[in-house]
Formats: structure tokens, C-alpha cells, sequence
């Protein structure tokens, strides 16, 4: 009963305080400043965050909030004359959560010593705070064995790699410090390109449903990242992490070197940074079955693919600079580069002509905060945020082989055969075959000889450039009314820049049966102006908003033509939450939408596979992709430590871009907003906070998302033609949407032990200090389609098929030690510790990752009447153990199939079929 | 202090002891070919090639030779120049033309040879798919590279030509380089005669003299060396020094490029026939006897037509003539390596299907050593 009117009191005082909802990357302290004698509430006191930068003074009954409190540690004071001043040294605000602070003053004439309190709020029960939000800090990144922002998101509930509650691949905004971020290019198909190391990091959070009218460009998800500013005091990060100790067949070549520090540098200015480098010698290892013949070059070391390694390299900086009493300056500058060599099944014999890639990804942004001063009846704060975002992607065959000098790590650029062509997207030049191509050809230098499967002799050819610039600026400002009201109002404006290119077949000139090379240059404008509210009646809190978009592609269709024009839309979303009984409850409805890829505005694709062929008619016409999402949300807290969320949604996709048939030609498509479709799933999350030395964390979600066509390069299969047969409309049939997990449940466990804990050796505590986190997986499988034999029709609906289910457990174990006087740690991080061998993709026509036995007599037998010619002794295709008469040829059926078919069974081993194994790294950290 | 040297020290060392491990690296592709000969001995076969392996001519470093191989497992049947390694095996590499824009035709390299200094020169010719190659080739160049680069090429003469000699150069055969700036090729002249009238046509290849191309400047520059009349072979010794043999004529001649002093090297004895002359150091090779018609036709002038013939082994300085003991073929276009004791020829198998003897003209490339 003591727990129920507790719960009931909490959850009263953060209804009366209310919250910033609305804003992602700050937080808010609110509270009650009583007399600690009388009771009664204090008005007129101020309340002061980091020396009075941001503050609020309280009204007639001591009610106080503090909005717009960035992420992180403060230092609060309370003060009011006549009474002793309190200060509250660490006072950790979150993104999307109140505080609640409860302040007893004493009067001065009691001479009592202030008492420190730690603020606890209640992030569960908060009924302001509408968004299903899931958050991990970057210290909780550090415990658990997750190396990324990607994966740390990853273990929220709906997330599916990253996708989003069944969405596809680029529904979601990447929002960093307040300013969205995104690849508006090809986010469907291409990564952001900039990563953030995570020991810059705040905190991180996935926000999948009713997120903020401050934030568009998504309709599935939002990832908020909250950077950390440099402290009152240095702190900082050294570690290392590599798998080099571990044998053959543990060895990933996994190295990463993290260095990261953050403090004041004087005149208030804070300053934080981050270089994290991180090398695989296989950046996408898989655990595949060794390859059942001996002499297949892969048997030696099974575990690593060639020419599969990949480097990053990560440096983030950031200044928090204050101006004058109430301003903030801060300036953030993120650069990523990856580069990667591609492994290519066909080359595997021959791995330098292979493709490789790089992505670099450059983000500066400022933002100028402008906040009123403690004692503001209305408090107003105003940040005004640029961000520059600069992503170029470039994949094609080196023109050497770069050095690997550490593990995977070059230390220098790649070189690409045709870089400079493809910058300049000289189309002119680029018709002709370009000097450095070769044709490729049946390798020589395979272990079967035979000329098929694999490629040699020149790359396949392919220059796949571009780059995508963006300037958006963003202006907010909240202004609170009361403590019953908040509005927030803003607006943001972005001017982009499109550049693409593309050559295939680059070895020869561009004539009928070569595509001539392909590029754009357009410069997209977009814009955004949203309003929100919040208003607290009684038990009852309101989250009223109304977002505008609009984005012109800019688009030049023809010589003279002034494009489409502007694409717009209009979202508004709408939120209820209450108190019921000890829970909270929380309704909400939202449009959300996004502008389409800019990719399938022009006629070139780009960074697409060779699942749906290259080739759609881009359409500047497509609009806004968009969705309805309808959700109910139950959060309760049975103790004081554990929590239990519930959320119910539904979510009408519609607007999505899919190939669309132009008449009855097969081949010709065009990009369309044709695709609609369904998400719709429950959530269920329990969490037992990490008190007496564990906690866990378990989430579950049962899911369906069916839409019209999985992706927009796949064929609107179902039409129909309307009664005067002149219009082809999409049918209303929709398949399952490559993401949609029907079942997933991710646990995440953490413990600790005591310091003194543990047997004994030589007077240390063996144990002592003693982290453990472990991550368990488990994920029903994903569709995919099956076909015939061929590949050329499908067999039953698309999506029809479920790959088995996946699963896995990662772990990470830290023993805390002292080296050089220093902090530190070393620690042992274990991914898929089980080496559960996943399959994540089959063959469409069997339905099995492995080719069966037919197929690949068949592969075989056809590659074999391709190129009956004998083999001479002295060619590099004679394999003498073949040559079975011995005389000097390997000819006929009898010598020459077994190599064929040897041949087909080694190009056809079902690597990708399966997920990584297990990957283990040692590491040793330094922390000051 | 003391005990914190040492805590860095050891520190240091562990850290150091963890990156000194190395990684694990993937497997790298390795060498799957015999890496030898198939057979053993004083006479090895060094190719089986099923289509023709023709005029081989040794790097300068004699590491290897060049050779032009027929394609068969290509549809359009080009020839290739291939560099086999010294001792024999497999082939090492392919110099071919193999974009796909030549795939409508018959790409072919030939007479290749390598400077010290890396640079390439090799007849370049093509011509429709289904011509009966080399009946009509389309495009015929004397073509200069590098061996590291043979594709980017500079095209020294595109014939026919008008020689200053007053002669036709059809084509260019068995070049060898004088210097880095000058090499010398065997000019021939190029008839397609049937024997019979419901005979496919052959094609007949006469020397017409040996002809000295000065590629120093931006324009070749063409001479004839003098006295190399019906000149059917030649090699040379160093830059000055050509030896020579004459269509019909059993001597050997010498030409001391400085001094213009043309003397006889060797001589065969009356009705010998040598051609395809090699000398290094005081040894002398050249194809001899065999089967070897030399006829006057009505209207296209002199023919020859070589089956091939005995390899002989001179000693210059004692005159004495070994011919090689094998019984079954005959050779051509022998290739000696510097030292004078590995010999490369092109051989063609006697075939005897009694009462018929025929020889084949599809040729395989043996490896002689030499005592």
C-alpha cells in the first residue's frame, strides 16, 4: 500500500511539473521547493542550473521547472532569502525525462548542514512523456559488448538490425545534439556514412512511435544522440582490443584502438574528443562451413574470407563555448572514413581485382542556445542549430592493392580506377573503354583450373560514385507557460546537393550493348515548420502538433523545364497520457512522413545489387513517403526497481516508392509512391533496474508488416487493370516486408561484484570489481521469396517463405585493475559466444543455404559444354592430378567434369547464407 | 622512481607482447600447375597444345622465352604471345588482345622479342573470323611495347611497304634487337598458292632480305643491311654481328654491321639447306635437310615451302656438324639461349601411315639440351 501511494504521489508531482517531451536531446528538472520546518511551498526561490546558465524561479506554491536541460550532469542550486542555499552537485538529466527534485530549504537561523540528494526521476511512470522511448548511455555502451551506436540501438524492442518495427531500411532520422541528419540520397540502400564513436556519447535512444513535431525525415524510427560536453573536469579513455592472441580460427584480425578525453580548456570552454579506429582483416566474417574439398584454398583458413577487410576511422571533436550569461555555443565536428575490400565469390582466386569501397562521411554543426535566466516567469529558450553534412560514397576495382600495415589497417586512402572521371562526372570521356580495365576473363589461378565461375584477368568493370551535401539550419524555441504549458516552435531549412555517377562495364566503350555512363547533379531544397504544445488538465496531459514538409527535387528533366515544383505534406500528431491506477497509460496518433530517396528521382540507380537489375526510369515527381501510427502504451512499475511497458501499435504505411511497370514491357519501370502497406505489433518491456549487483532488461515483440512490394526496386507483382483498362493500379495484396520478425526477444543482463567479493589471492579479491554483461538474441525467422530453378518465376507469393529462426549471446566480462598508477581495465568480449551458426539467407530455389547436388551438376555440366576444349599440359588451367591417362591433356567428360563440377561446388558454397561467428577480443583500457 | 620505470617496463612489454602477435591472414591463392616439364632428358616437350606453338625467341635474361600460341578454347581463335620459364612448364603469362570489341576477329602476336631493357616488339595482325588464318590478315603491324606494358603500343611500321631496296616487305618475321634503339627483322614476302587446283591455298612465306629499323627517333628509320639478298633466316651476336642463311644456299654467312666484312661462317656441303640459324659463343644451330621444297612458279616467282628438318649442331671454331639423333620429326624456328646449351624449336611429328608419309602442320614447342 506504502509503494501505491508512493507510485500515486510520483506520478502526481511529474503531472503537476510536467516534462519537454517534445525535445530529444535535452530533459528537464522539475520539482517542488517546500519549507522545511512548515511545509509549506516556497515561492520566489531560484533555482539555478551550472551557475545560473539556465535556471527558474518558483511560483506561489514552490512549483519550479527548468526546461530545455541538456543531457548529462548538472550542477543545480537552490537559494531564496532568508533560507540556506542547497546545491545538488550531480543532478543527471536525460533526453525526454523530468527530473523531479523535491527541495526542503532550512531557514538560515537553524544553522543545519545542506544535505546532498540525489535526484532520482521516475523515467517509467513520467505521464509527459508520450514517445516509446528507449534509451542506453554511453556508459552503459562501455559495459555491454556492443562496439557502435548501431548496435547498441539494435537491442531495442521493434528494432531489426536497422529497421524499425517492420520497416524498411531508411525509414529512420539519425537526430544528433537536436539537428536531424540523414543520407537523403540512398538511405534505402547505403549506410549514413559517419559513425559516432561512443565514448562521445551522452547517451543514445531509438524513439519509435509519436516522436516530436520537431523532427521529420522518418516514419519508422528516430535515433537521438546526445554528445557529451567537456566537464568541470579532464576525464578520459584509452583502450585497446584485439583477437591477435586467439588461434587460428578465433583470429578475425580484429584490432581497435579508442583514445578520448573531455575537460575544461579554460575561459569556461569545455572540450571533448574521440579517435576510434577500428580494423578487420574480414569485416564481414560469416560462419559458414569449411569447404568440403581440400583443395579448395579456403580450406587452409576457413574462418577468413580474402579480400574481405575493411578500416575505420572515426574523430570526433566538439567545443562548448558559453557567451555572455545566457548563451551557449557549441560547435561539433564528426569525420568518418571506411573503406573496404569487397570480397566477390567470383574472384576469389584472383582477389585484387575484387571491388572495393569507401564512404566518407563529414558532419560539422553549431548550435547557439539561448536560455532566460533563473526567475523568468515565462521561461524562453531558443537554439539556433546549422549543421553542414557532407557524404561521399565511391565503389569500384582498386588500381593497386593497398598495403595492409597493421592488421586491416592501411593508413592511407584507396586509389580507385577511375576516380577522378567519376568525380568530375565527365560523361564524354567516360564513353570510351577506360584505360586500367581489363576484360575480365575465366580465371587461370583457381585449384580446378577449368575456365568457369571465377573471373580473372581484369575487374567486372563497375564505377559507382556519388555525394550528397547537405546545409540545414534549424531554429526552435520553448517557451514555457505556466507549469501547465509548454509550446514549441520552429522551423528548419536544408539545401542539399546531388551528385551522382555511374560506368559499367568500364573495360568497354558505351555502345548498344553497353549502358553509356549515367549522372546527375541536382540541388534539392527542403523545408520544415512544426508547432507543438503540451498541456496538463487534471490527471489528463495533452501532446498537440502539427509538422509541414516540403521538398523540391530541383530535378532537371529537360533543357529549360522548371521541374515538378514542391512536394508537400502536412502531420499532425496527438498524444494523451494518464494515470490509472498506479500505471500510466498513453494513446497516441501521428502522421509521419519523409521525403523519398533522392535516388529514385533520376534515371541512374546506384548502390543497388543484382537482385532487381540496375535499370528503373527515375520519376522527379515522387512525392512524400508516409505513415499512420496508432498506438496505446501501458507502462507500470510493480517495485520500486523493475518496470513493465506495453505497447500496442498499428501503422499505416502509404506513398512508399516501388517500381512501377510501364505498359506490358517487363523491363520498364519507373519509381512511383505505389506501395502501401501494414505494421502493426505489440511490445512488451521489462526492466529491473541495476540495484544489489545485477539487472536485467528483457524485450519482446511480436510484429506483422506486410506491404505491397518489399523494397523500391521490386515490381509492383499485383495489378490489376481498371474497368476501361487503361490504368494499372497496385492490387490490394501485400506480402510480408523483408523485416518483418514476427517474434523477437533480446535480454540483456548485467551484474557486478563487490569489490572485496570473491576467494583471495595474495591479498586481492580475485573477483573483486568483477563486471559480466550479456546479451541473448532471439529472432523468428525473416521472409524471403522462393522461385523456380531459374530464378525467373516466383513460387507462391513473394515473401511466402520464413529462413529458420536466428539467435545468439554475446558477453562481456571486465575485471577492473590498476597500471600505472591509472584506472583500468581488462576485459574479454565475446559476440555470439555460442558460435551458433545463423542462416540468414537461402537459396530462392531450394529454400536451403546449400546448392543441391542436381543443381550443381547442372551448373557444372553447362559450364562444361560452354568449354569442352582439352587442357594442354603447359597451360595454367593443367591440373596434373586431373590429367588422369597421363598425357599431357585433360580431356573428355571423364577428366574434365570432376573439375567442373568441383569447380561449381566451390563458387557455390552458401557463404553469405550464414551469420558471423563467434568473434572474441581482449582488451585493456586506461580511464583517467 | 624506480618501481614506476619498472611497472612502465613491464607494462609496456605486455602491451607490446599482445600487438606483436600477428594475425591470422586468409588464404592466398597458390600455384596449382606442375611448375615443370612432363617429361625428363636431353629432349622434353614442352607444350601440348592442341593449336599451333610457334617461334619462340628467349628474353634477354633468359629466364624464359616468348612464344605465340594458337587459342583454340577461344571462338575466335587468336594467337597469344605466351612466356614460358627456361626449364619449361606452365605458362607464366599471356599477352592477348582479348577485349570484347576483338572478338569478331582473329587477333594474333608473333615474333616477339624483348630488349635489356624490357621493350617489346611483335608483329600484331587480325583478321575477319572466318578467314583460314593467316590467308588475308586485315591489319598488319610491326608493333613496339614493354613487356611490362604490352598494350600500350607504338605501331614502327603498318605493312606492306616499299622497302629503299626496291623490294616488298609483306611482313616481318624473327626480329631480333640490335640495341635498345635498333632491331633488324627477316622481310618476307607473302604468296597464297594452291598445289593443286582443288587444294585450299597455302600460304607461302620467302625472305626477301633482312631489314635494320633504327627506332631511336620519333620517325623509324628503315635500312637494309647490305648482301642480305634471299636471305631465308638470320640471328644475331651482340650489336654488330649477323649470321645468315640464303634461300638455296648451303653457307652460313656472317656480316659485321661496323665494318660491312661479310664472310661464311659455316657451310653445310653441297645440297644442305640451312635456315633458322641461332649462334651463341662458338656454337652454331640451324635446321637442315627435312623436308623442304623450293619450286619456281609461273607467275608468283620462287616458292618455298618448309615441312621442317634435322637440327645440326656446329662447333664454329673446329667446323664439326652433330646432328641431333631424333627420328620422328622435324623442326623449325629454333630459339638457342645464350649459353648455347638449351635449345627451343618448333617440332612437327612426322606421320607414317604406310605407304604414305605426311608431316604435320601443327607444331609443338621441345626443349633440346645440348652437350
Amino acid at each position: 500500500m506504502a509503494l501505491r501511494a508512493a507510485v500515486r504521489r510520483a506520478l502526481l508531482a511529474a503531472l503537476l511539473c510536467g516534462s519537454p517531451a517534445a525535445a530529444q536531446t535535452s530533459g528537464a528538472i522539475a520539482g517542488r521547493v517546500r519549507d522545511a520546518v512548515s511545509g509549506q511551498g516556497v515561492g520566489n526561490a531560484i533555482i539555478a542550473v551550472d551557475g545560473g546558465r539556465q535556471g527558474a524561479a518558483t511560483d506561489t506554491g514552490g512549483f519550479f521547472r527548468v526546461r530545455e536541460v541538456r543531457s548529462g550532469w548538472h550542477r543545480v542550486q537552490v537559494a531564496r532569502i532568508g533560507y540556506r542555499p542547497t546545491l545538488y552537485d550531480s543532478v543527471l538529466v536525460r533526453s525526454g525525462e523530468t527530473v523531479t527534485l523535491n527541495v526542503s530549504l532550512q531557514s538560515l537561523a537553524l544553522q543545519i548542514e545542506s544535505i546532498a540528494v540525489t535526484a532520482v526521476p521516475d523515467r517509467v511512470l513520467d505521464p509527459m512523456v508520450p514517445q516509446d522511448l528507449q534509451r542506453i548511455t554511453g556508459e552503459e555502451m562501455r559495459q555491454l559488448p556492443v562496439t557502435s551506436v548501431e548496435e547498441a540501438v539494435a537491442l531495442s524492442a521493434g528494432a531489426v538490425g536497422e529497421s524499425y518495427r517492420g520497416g524498411r531500411l531508411g525509414e529512420q532520422a539519425f537526430v544528433l545534439d537536436g539537428i536531424g541528419v540523414k543520407n537523403q540520397l540512398d538511405a534505402s540502400t547505403g549506410s549514413l556514412g559517419i559513425r559516432i564513436p561512443p565514448d562521445i556519447l551522452t547517451e543514445a535512444s531509438l524513439v519509435t512511435n509519436g516522436f516530436s513535431a520537431r523532427y521529420g525525415q522518418a516514419i519508422s524510427g528516430l535515433v537521438n544522440v546526445v554528445t557529451k560536453d567537456g566537464g568541470e573536469r579532464w576525464e578520459g579513455r584509452a583502450a585497446y582490443e584485439s583477437d591477435r592472441p586467439l588461434p587460428q580460427g578465433w583470429d578475425y584480425g580484429i584490432d581497435r584502438l579508442v583514445v578520448g578525453g573531455s575537460g575544461p580548456i579554460g575561459h569556461g570552454i569545455g572540450f571533448a574528443g574521440v579517435l576510434d579506429l577500428q580494423g578487420r582483416l574480414d569485416a564481414d566474417p560469416v560462419n559458414a562451413p569449411g569447404p568440403p574439398d581440400p583443395r579448395d584454398g579456403r580450406s587452409q583458413n576457413p574462418s577468413l574470407l580474402p579480400h574481405n577487410g575493411g578500416e575505420h576511422y572515426d574523430g570526433a571533436l566538439k567545443l562548448s563555448i558559453p557567451l555572455g550569461a545566457r548563451q551557449t555555443l557549441r560547435l561539433f565536428g564528426l569525420q568518418s572514413v571506411e573503406q573496404r575490400l569487397l570480397f566477390d565469390p567470383a574472384y576469389k582466386y584472383d582477389p585484387s581485382l575484387a571491388p572495393a569501397q569507401r564512404v566518407r562521411g563529414t558532419l560539422l554543426t553549431g548550435q547557439l542556445q539561448h536560455t532566460s535566466g533563473p526567475g523568468s516567469l515565462n521561461p524562453l529558450t531558443i537554439d539556433l542549430r546549422v549543421g553542414y553534412f557532407d557524404r561521399v560514397f565511391l565503389r569500384g576495382a582498386l588500381s593497386d592493392q593497398p598495403a595492409q600495415r597493421f592488421g586491416a589497417f592501411t593508413f592511407e586512402s584507396f586509389h580507385f580506377l577511375g576516380e577522378d572521371l567519376a568525380r568530375r562526372q565527365d560523361t564524354a570521356a567516360a564513353r570510351g573503354a577506360l584505360p586500367g580495365f581489363d576484360a575480365p576473363d575465366w580465371s587461370d589461378r583457381t585449384p580446378w583450373g577449368v575456365p568457369a565461375f571465377f573471373l580473372g584477368t581484369g575487374p567486372r568493370g563497375d564505377i559507382v560514385w556519388n555525394r550528397f551535401r547537405e546545409v540545414r539550419t534549424k531554429l526552435d524555441a520553448t517557451l514555457g507557460a505556466g507549469r501547465d504549458a509548454d509550446f514549441y516552435l520552429g522551423g528548419e531549412l536544408a539545401g542539399q546537393h546531388v551528385q551522382t555517377f555511374q560506368r559499367l562495364s568500364a573495360f568497354l566503350p558505351a555502345d548498344s550493348t553497353v549502358p553509356g555512363p549515367t549522372a546527375a547533379d541536382f540541388r534539392p531544397v527542403s523545408a520544415a515548420a512544426y508547432a507543438e504544445t503540451q498541456l496538463r488538465i487534471e490527471d489528463l496531459a495533452f501532446t498537440v502538433g502539427l509538422r509541414y514538409d516540403q521538398f523540391d527535387g530541383k530535378v532537371p528533366v529537360a533543357l529549360g523545364s522548371r521541374g515538378f515544383g514542391a512536394q508537400r505534406s502536412l502531420n499532425p500528431r496527438f498524444a494523451v497520457s494518464t494515470v490509472l491506477r498506479g500505471a500510466t497509460f498513453v494513446a497516441s496518433w501521428g502522421r509521419f512522413s519523409q521525403a523519398p530517396d533522392f535516388q529514385y528521382l533520376v534515371d541512374a540507380t546506384f548502390d543497388d545489387t543484382t537482385r532487381t537489375g540496375r535499370f528503373r526510369r527515375g520519376n522527379p515527381a515522387l512525392g512524400f513517403e508516409g505513415a499512420m501510427q496508432y498506438e496505446f502504451s501501458l507502462r507500470l512499475r510493480p517495485t520500486e526497481v523493475t518496470a513493465v511497458r506495453a505497447n500496442l501499435f498499428i501503422k499505416r504505411l502509404d506513398g512508399l516508392v516501388a517500381s512501377v511497370p510501364l505498359g506490358l514491357d517487363p523491363d520498364s519501370s519507373i519509381f512511383g509512391n505505389a506501395d502501401f502497406g501494414t505494421v502493426k505489433g505489440i511490445e512488451l518491456i521489462f526492466e529491473k533496474e541495476p540495484v544489489h549487483g545485477w539487472g536485467v532488461r528483457v524485450a519482446y515483440t511480436f510484429q506483422s508488416a506486410t506491404a505491397t512490394a518489399t523494397n523500391a526496386f521490386q515490381l509492383l507483382r499485383r495489378i490489376r487493370i481498371d474497368t476501361l483498362g487503361d490504368t494499372i493500379n497496385p492490387a490490394r495484396v501485400e506480402f510480408p516486408l523483408d523485416y518483418d520478425r514476427h517474434h523477437s526477444l533480446t535480454v540483456v543482463g548485467q551484474a557486478r561484484v563487490s569489490d572485496g567479493a570473491g576467494p583471495r589471492l595474495f591479498g586481492t579479491a580475485l573477483f573483486g570489481g568483477l563486471e559480466a554483461a550479456a546479451i541473448f538474441h532471439f529472432g523468428s525467422g525473416l521472409p524471403y521469396s522462393r522461385t523456380n530453378t531459374t530464378g525467373d518465376t516466383l513460387i507462391g507469393l513473394p515473401n511466402a517463405s520464413r529462413l529458420p529462426p536466428e539467435y545468439s549471446l554475446d558477453a562481456l566480462v571486465r575485471r577492473p585493475v590498476r597500471l600505472w598508477g591509472l584506472r583500468g581495465g581488462v576485459y574479454i568480449d565475446a559476440r555470439n559466444l555460442l558460435n551458433r551458426r545463423n542462416t540468414v539467407a537461402v537459396r530462392r530455389d531450394t529454400g536451403e543455404p546449400a546448392a543441391t547436388d542436381a543443381t550443381l551438376q547442372a551448373l557444372a555440366q553447362a559450364a562444361s559444354t560452354a568449354h569442352p576444349e582439352p587442357i594442354p599440359y603447359e597451360s595454367p588451367r593443367y591440373r596434373q592430378w586431373a590429367d588422369l591417362d597421363g598425357n599431357g591433356f585433360i580431356e573428355g567428360p571423364g577428366e574434365l567434369m570432376p573439375l567442373y563440377l568441383a569447380a561449381a561446388r566451390d563458387f557455390a558454397q552458401p557463404l553469405f547464407a550464414y551469420g558471423p561467428p563467434r568473434l572474441v577480443r581482449v582488451g585493456i583500457e586506461l580511464t583517467f | 622512481m624506480t618501481s614506476t620505470h619498472a611497472r612502465l617496463r613491464r607494462a609496456l612489454a605486455l602491451a607490446l607482447a599482445v600487438v606483436s602477435c600477428s594475425h591470422e591472414g586468409p588464404f592466398t591463392p597458390a600455384s596449382y600447375t606442375p611448375g615443370r616439364p612432363a617429361g625428363s632428358g636431353s629432349l622434353v616437350r614442352l607444350t601440348f597444345n592442341l593449336g599451333e606453338d610457334l617461334a619462340p625467341a628467349w628474353l634477354p635474361d633468359a629466364s624464359g622465352f616468348l612464344y605465340t600460341v594458337e587459342r583454340l578454347d577461344r571462338p575466335d581463335l587468336d594467337r597469344c604471345l605466351a612466356r614460358m620459364p627456361a626449364a619449361g612448364g606452365s605458362i607464366e603469362r599471356e599477352i592477348c588482345n582479348l577485349t570484347a570489341a576483338s572478338s569478331d576477329s582473329v587477333n594474333a602476336y608473333s615474333a616477339a622479342a624483348v630488349s635489356g631493357a624490357g621493350r617489346l616488339v611483335y608483329v600484331r595482325a587480325s583478321a575477319p573470323i572466318g578467314f583460314s588464318w593467316p590467308l588475308s590478315p586485315r591489319r598488319h603491324d610491326l608493333a613496339l611495347a614493354t613487356l611490362a606494358d604490352p598494350r600500350r603500343v607504338t605501331v614502327l611500321e603498318t605493312f606492306p611497304i616499299a622497302a629503299p631496296s626496291g623490294h616488298d616487305h609483306d611482313e616481318a618475321a624473327q626480329i631480333r634487337w640490335l640495341s635498345d634503339q635498333a632491331l633488324v627483322y627477316l622481310a618476307q614476302s607473302v604468296k597464297y598458292v594452291a598445289p593443286c587446283q582443288t587444294c585450299g591455298r597455302d600460304t607461302i612465306t620467302i625472305g626477301v632480305e633482312i631489314a635494320r629499323l633504327d627506332v631511336s627517333g620519333a620517325v623509324p628509320a628503315l635500312s637494309i643491311l647490305p648482301g642480305t639478298d634471299s636471305a631465308s633466316s638470320f640471328t644475331t651476336v651482340g650489336s654488330d654481328t649477323v649470321y645468315f642463311t640464303v634461300t638455296g644456299d648451303s653457307r652460313v654467312f656472317r656480316l659485321a654491321l661496323g665494318s660491312g666484312a661479310l664472310d661464311v661462317a659455316h657451310d653445310f656441303g653441297t645440297g644442305a639447306l640451312p635456315r633458322d640459324v641461332q649462334v651463341a659463343g662458338n656454337r652454331l644451330v640451324a635446321v637442315v635437310g627435312g623436308h623442304m621444297e623450293i619450286g619456281i612458279d609461273s607467275v608468283l616467282g620462287p616458292i618455298v615451302r618448309d615441312r621442317g628438318g634435322e637440327v645440326h649442331v656446329v662447333d664454329l671454331p673446329s667446323g664439326v656438324d652433330q646432328v641431333q639423333p631424333v627420328t620422328d620429326m622435324l623442326f623449325r624456328h629454333l630459339a638457342l639461349d645464350p649459353t648455347g646449351r638449351i635449345l627451343i624449336a618448333e617440332g612437327y611429328p612426322i606421320v607414317v601411315v604406310p605407304p604414305d608419309t605426311s608431316f604435320s602442320t601443327v607444331s609443338d614447342l621441345w626443349r633440346f639440351e645440348l652437350p
